[in-house]
């Protein structure tokens, strides 16, 4: 075997430093692996609902880890506490480390302030694999929706997390997108954080994404007069963060 | 310098997954009850305050006498609290709660952290189960000795 | 430029896996193919036995006056072949490019039985690629 006489043999798991985790894994033998997990899976369930299930709960046994790993590791010990900072945590941070890129798009959802979406061209499981056509929908990015949700679910930001692939023109092959959908709890809990630090960075983009709409000056003027319990009122808004963001751009 | 403290990792759900009493001091009858009583009573404040910073190490939360409680929350909110005895000398108490903050930031942020990584990243473990590993426990023992 | 006319893959015991016919020449129907297949199997299998050097590994090239017969076997006895044109080049080298993507794209989708025909999107369209004209050309470099 490749690279067996290079490591150090440690007797228990607990004496094994921590290393940098800078080595790469081949790419085959990690698609033999997948593979031969889906196989497994496939015996043991009567439809793809259940399978797509399955993968999923693998992923979020690897997701629950690699958070508090990374967190660890690259991120010096500090924790997520803000939606914005776990989902490009798990855009950048965590893509990169498991897939060596960081994924190709983070957006959120056009039709739900609760949706967000990662998508990317070839996902690094699917890179082998086609769908046979009587399973339809089916998507092995399920076990990548499931390390999404248990990097979300172990920092406290419960979701909903499903993979569907999405047709690209002029492409060949769909593209897979990840979709997030967080838990009203979380968006309940954001609004509330976003009141004590954000307060001016929201209020500014509070201006700028409704400046369209009205007057700009009027309503500087009119936010500096408000009395701050108003203001208080008008940050509960954490969409305009987003918005402000995009129209800035 | 702090004589007794009790050591838990509780888990997402409040479950207590490690425990460990270290110290030097002689223990009373009734000490188990009241440490589990005085950390479990801080777990509410904890909930709170992990969302206000992203810090891992919140300090001192809570007190209950001359007991201070301390908190770690990973990333996975998990949390590694700990109540020291402080030897009440009212003089030096400013620096000598700096001293048990110093003391138990290098006690679970370089070590004890470290370790519960090492154990979660076990296939064999459950996330939020009992750490039952003998060598774990040992090696919080011996931490426990060299800072306290 | 010379053409290729059709390109087989037949599993270790002679059934037919996977064929894929380009351009009208040679065109047959899907019985035809399967006798072609399990002919190619027999014989090859016979030629190891006839053959006057020790450890020969079977027929790799079969000339006639209208085509060109190129295999190639793998280790496990999976065996690839294209009928081609007489005094086409590279047909080892595509013969081997095949063989590679048929252990990425056929083997690592946990959707493939073993020794079974082949069905997989990903495998058509990487294939297609590779026997465009132009690639097979880039082969001989």
């Amino acid at each position: 075997m490749i690279g067996v006489g290079k490591i150090k043999q440690y007797s228990n798991v607990l004496d094994k430093p921590l290393s940098k985790g800078k080595q790469e894994v081949s790419s085959s033998a990690f698609a033999f692996l997948f593979s031969e997990l889906v196989q497994y899976n496939q015996t043991q369930v009567d439809n793809i609902a259940e399978l797509e299930r399955r993968l999923e709960d693998a992923g979020y046994a690897v997701g629950a880890r690699v958070l508090e790993l990374l967190c660890h590791r690259d991120k010096g010990n500090r924790r997520e506490t803000r939606l914005l900072g776990i989902l490009s945590f798990v855009h950048s941070t965590v893509w990169k480390v498991l897939f060596g890129k960081v994924a190709d798009s983070l957006e959120k959802g056009t039709e739900h302030e609760d949706e967000y979406m990662i998508s990317e061209k070839e996902l690094l499981v699917n890179r082998f694999i086609s769908i046979p056509k009587d399973m339809g929908t089916f998507n092995c990015g399920a076990f990548v929706a499931g390390i999404v949700r248990g990097v979300l679910d172990g920092a406290g930001f419960p979701a909903v997390v499903t993979a569907h692939f999405v047709p690209m023109e002029g492409q060949h092959r769909p593209r897979t997108t990840i979709l997030i959908k967080f838990g009203e709890e979380v968006l309940r809990r954001e609004a509330r954080l976003a009141v004590p630090c954000d307060i001016i960075g929201s209020l500014f983009d509070f201006c700028v994404c409704s400046s369209e709409h009205g007057n700009f000056n009027d309503l500087v003027k009119a936010i500096i007069a408000t009395p701050v319990d108003v203001k208080y009122t008008i940050s509960l808004h954490p969409n305009s963060f987003d918005l402000g963001q995009d129209e800035l751009s | 310098m702090a004589t007794t403290a009790c050591f838990i990792i509780v888990s997402r759900n409040d479950i207590p997954i490690y425990e460990a009493e270290v110290g030097s001091a002689t223990k009373r009858e009734d000490a188990a009850q009241m440490h589990q009583f005085i950390l479990h009573a801080a777990l509410d404040i904890v909930q709170d305050l992990a969302w206000t910073t992203s810090a891992m190490y919140l300090k001192a939360i809570d007190r209950f006498n001359d007991l201070v409680v301390s908190v770690y929350v990973t990333a996975g909110h998990i949390l590694c609290v700990s109540d020291f005895n402080c030897v009440s000398d009212k003089k030096n108490t400013e620096k000598m709660e700096n001293d048990i903050y110093v003391i138990f930031f290098a006690f679970s942020v370089g070590e004890v952290h470290e370790l519960y990584i090492k154990i979660l990243l076990n296939p064999l473990y459950l996330p939020g189960s009992r750490i039952a590993s003998s060598h774990f426990d040992t090696k919080v023992r011996a931490l426990a000795r060299k800072y306290l | 430029m010379a053409a290729i006319y059709s390109l087989y893959i037949i599993n270790k015991s002679g059934g037919l896996i996977f064929y894929k016919d380009y351009g009208s020449s040679g065109r047959m129907d899907t019985n035809d193919s399967l006798r072609v297949a399990s002919l190619w199997h027999s014989m090859h299998a016979i030629s190891q036995q006839l053959s006057p050097t020790v450890g020969c590994l079977g027929i790799e090239l079969l000339e006639a006056d209208t085509f060109d017969l190129h295999c190639f076997q793998s280790l496990t006895g999976t065996k690839f072949f294209v009928v081609c044109e007489p005094g086409t080049q590279h047909m080892e080298g595509l013969l081997k490019v095949i063989y590679e993507l048929y252990t990425d794209y056929v083997l690592k989708n946990p959707f493939y039985e073993m020794e079974m025909p082949i069905r997989c999107e990903l495998f058509d369209i990487n294939l297609s690629q590779a026997t465009q004209k132009d690639r097979v050309a880039l082969l001989g470099r």
